[in-house]
């Protein structure tokens, strides 16, 4: 079994809107959802569907796994990786790269897309989090009320 | 496809959970029902620690806020500090030099939903008292140090030593060198997550949280050391852009036979050490960032951030009164209130 596994070459992904990337087994070993998808086979080329990311989206993720993956490159380098990565995203690509990251399982991506978004609305007001997130105020007038305390700094 | 404004409970809550400040926290609860139920509010109790040395008696060890406060529609805000008084929601707002608390503002609110507040750093102080705050004035600076799971208190006297104790220890340590002799210090600063100190000569030493031996760090900064009309101990640390600097304030002896008015007589020179070549550089412009040489702590501001702020300048008290020295025209001048916030933006509290 394992040996039958280590033959696969290439992997195929199949983006939602049709673009196809091949990519190396190591790779995709931070994807659990593709992981389990090709042990799950014992064939030598394997083509995965993801009608849930888009091509830009994986096609960002593949470069970010790769980086990761390489042995090559030094702590230092991934966190300079890191860093342009998030500074050259727009807000939704991270909310989008997020829900994918979800979808895909992908742990250590996961924490750190919910880092670049927490680190997004820290210090903003509230209303630019409801912007951010497209969400409108629909709270009660006794909740309102109990959020006034609690947005309130009283002198003595 | 995956809709945008509906990330579900679980990617919601991994978000919040790298949220650092009670700040944020309270600011996500006031996005929409859902999310004030996923959340949980902050903690608001406020610890005091106590802190009793033999010579003179307990004190309390209050955590305090540096806060900046800008509305939601502007690049610029305004910097406060605040203490929380323990076992309830009221707070005081105080002074960044003295921590008196600044009166004006007594009885009012500040509803912060409209804002954007940074919070940007939390400091220690001694108080006499446990229900209120009230300055123990024989102590410059206290910072809290976690060694080995172990908090400590570094405190520095206004006379000069340091005074180490564990926290919910009765005793103190008092730093002294090599020779057993107690040394004297003019600053400590938590730089890079490590304590150092700074003598009267221009000496950075760096302390070793668990012996408790100091180790020279820096070469010596010769500077000024024998000043004849030297008011105080004047040789501060700051941190700036991931570099430690000295600032050495100082009367200048020309200035002091030539000047009339004392402000007038002030120096600063600024010292920031070039890691490279070890050498120390004599530091001519700092741009737009202004030091502030507060009560408990002192640190550094962009100009471009804060109302009333001018940068390239040493914010600094003396005698009752806030100063600014300029290392464009080399001179001191008074300054009123800048670190006040506007007082329009406090409200009367109606019930």
């Amino acid at each position: 079994m394992a040996a039958e596994k280590s033959s696969i070459k290439i992997i195929t992904l199949i983006a939602a809107d049709g673009s196809v990337f091949e990519v190396e087994p190591n790779i995709v070993k931070e994807m659990k959802t593709v992981q389990s998808y090709i042990d799950e086979l014992d064939q030598n080329t394997v083509s995965i569907p993801l009608p849930n990311v888009f091509g830009n989206d994986l096609a960002m993720i593949i470069e970010y796994c790769k980086k990761h993956a390489s042995e090559e490159e030094t702590k230092e380098a991934k966190e300079e990786f890191d860093f342009e990565f998030v500074k050259r995203m727009k807000s939704d690509d991270k909310l989008r790269l997020l829900q994918a990251a979800s979808y895909l399982n992908m742990e250590s991506f996961l924490q750190f897309m919910a880092k670049a978004i927490a680190a997004e609305i820290e210090n903003q007001s509230v209303e630019f989090v409801r912007d951010y997130f497209q969400i409108e105020s629909d709270f009660t007038p006794e909740e309102e009320a109990e959020l006034r305390k609690e947005n309130e700094w009283a002198f003595k | 496809m995956m809709n945008i404004s509906n990330l579900g409970e679980e990617l919601l809550l991994m978000i919040f959970n790298k949220l650092n400040t009670a700040i944020d926290v309270v600011r996500v609860r006031s996005v929409c029902s859902s999310w004030r139920s996923l959340l949980p509010p902050p903690s608001s109790s406020i610890t005091r620690l106590l802190y009793s040395t033999k010579r003179y008696g307990q004190s309390f060890l209050f955590p305090c806020k540096i806060y900046r406060i800008q509305p939601s529609s502007s690049n610029k805000g305004w910097i406060i500090k605040l203490f929380q008084l323990p076992n309830s929601s009221i707070f005081y707002l105080s002074d960044l030099f003295t921590n008196t608390r600044i009166p004006t503002q007594n009885n009012k609110l500040f509803n912060f939903i409209n804002f954007r507040v940074f919070e940007l750093f939390q400091l220690h102080a001694l108080s006499r008292l446990y229900f209120s705050f009230q300055t123990v004035c024989y102590f410059e600076k206290v910072i809290l140090f976690s060694v080995e799971g172990r908090c400590k208190i570094f405190a520095l006297r206004t006379h000069g030593s340091l005074e180490v104790s564990n926290i919910g220890e009765n005793t103190n340590t008092i730093l002294t060198g090599d020779d057993g002799n107690i040394m004297n210090f003019h600053d400590i600063i938590l730089f890079m997550e490590q304590l150092y100190v700074v003598d009267s000569g221009g000496t950075i030493f760096w302390i070793n949280p668990l012996s408790l031996k100091i180790v020279q760090f820096y070469p010596r900064l010769f500077c000024g050391y024998e000043t004849e009309h030297m008011p105080e101990k004047l040789k501060n640390l700051v941190e700036y852009d991931g570099s430690l600097y000295v600032v050495y304030l100082y009367i200048d002896n020309e200035r002091y036979s030539t000047e009339v008015s004392t402000i007038n007589k002030f120096c600063v020179d600024v010292y920031k050490m070039d890691e490279e070549r070890g050498k120390w550089l004599v530091v001519k412009d700092l741009g737009d960032a202004l030091f502030v040489l507060g009560k408990d702590s002192n640190f550094s501001l962009l100009a471009k951030d804060y109302y009333g702020c001018q940068g390239n300048c040493i914010y600094f008290y003396w005698r009752n009164r806030v100063c600014c020295f300029s290392l464009e025209s080399l001179k001191a001048k008074l300054v009123d209130s800048i670190f006040w916030p506007c007082p329009t933006l406090f409200h009367h509290m109606t019930s």
